[in-house]
């Protein structure tokens, strides 16, 4: 009871954090540094540029762990791309776009980190390093998995 | 290294305040109002936690947990998994909150710096509610067949439960 409350009051914290980022435009300018790498990863998405839009703040918005800004970039992103779907079959794109958003890529895992602090750890954000590779290793092994598979998958 | 880590809050704060500041952001308004924001947050998963809490104390107190823990130890031995991990990585890609009551038990059962809690700490921080995205986002557009979506994303994870094993045991435990 009292644990649920101590990991409440920082996880506000860090809400509040997260908001002032998403106000002062901070995340703005981390999307618009993703949008060559994303441009790469969806080239039939990137034509439209409202697309590549919705999508790089997306991208941004999960690394900043805005989840409440990132869910409706995407679904934005995931529906314009559905639109090129023929049917109800997922396109390889929007495959992709659901697998970068299971694989989470967030720079700051203040949740964890809030239960390690109240557990007692030494130093409670000294994992951040280990979830970052093991983000990145993750996320590769989406990319090549969805790759591998696309060609399998007719 | 840990020094900097040590560090990396206060730095992050006062890093975020600054450039709000300097890009003319009401900085208190907006943490305030996140901090409400969190505050839903917290109200809408606090329920769900406190039961699922008691949960896993249930199947821990009950010997159902180690049950299973004995059941696939030889195979995540191999691995380089910790076995204890198992619950958590069930229910990992099904319920977000289910793992963190898991991961939290963890954590609080074997300490926040031991192998297992940490283990523990960077599957969770490295991994999403895969599932949920899945039906949140497809169910969005309509889509009924997702294709390799979802062994891709599995896969994802599987990967990232091996790679978080191995970065603990590499980094603190070698």
């Amino acid at each position: 009871m009292e644990f649920c409350l101590s990991v409440g009051g920082m996880i506000c914290l860090w809400s509040g954090v997260m908001e002032v980022m998403r106000r002062s435009g901070l995340s703005a300018r981390l999307s618009r540094l993703l949008r060559p790498v994303l441009r790469r990863l969806f080239p039939k998405a990137a034509r439209s540029e409202d697309t590549l839009d919705a999508l790089s703040m997306n991208v941004s918005a999960n690394l900043l762990g805005l989840g409440n800004a990132a869910t409706p970039a995407g679904i934005r992103a995931a529906q314009a791309m559905a639109l090129d779907a023929h049917g109800k079959t997922a396109t390889d794109e929007l495959c992709l776009l659901v697998v970068l958003n299971t694989a989470s890529i967030q720079l700051l895992p203040v949740t964890i980190a809030s239960v390690r602090e109240t557990a007692g750890a030494a130093v409670p954000y000294d994992i951040l390093p280990a979830v970052w590779i093991t983000s990145l290793c993750s996320v590769t092994a989406g990319l090549l998995a969805g790759k591998l598979l696309s060609r399998l998958w007719r | 290294m840990s020094t900097a880590l040590l560090l990396a809050v206060p730095l992050i704060l006062s890093a975020v305040g600054l450039f709000g500041v300097l890009t003319g952001t009401d900085v208190f308004t907006a943490l305030t109002d996140g901090a409400a924001d969190g505050m839903k947050t917290v109200a809408r998963i606090f329920p769900s936690l406190v039961a699922l809490l008691t949960g896993v104390s249930m199947l821990r107190a009950s010997g159902a947990l180690d049950a299973l823990t004995a059941l696939v130890s030889p195979v995540l031995e191999r691995l380089g998994i910790p076995p204890e991990t198992t619950i958590l990585m069930l229910v990992r890609p099904i319920s977000g909150s289910g793992a963190l009551a898991a991961a939290t038990d963890l954590i609080t059962q074997y300490g926040a710096d031991s192998r297992i809690g940490r283990t523990a700490a960077v599957m969770m921080g490295s991994t999403e509610t895969t599932f949920y995205v899945l039906a949140v986002y497809l169910g969005a557009c309509g889509i009924r067949k997702s294709r390799w979506a979802i062994p891709a994303a599995l896969c994802a994870d599987f990967i990232g439960f091996c790679t978080a094993a191995l970065i603990v045991r590499y980094f603190w435990f070698a």
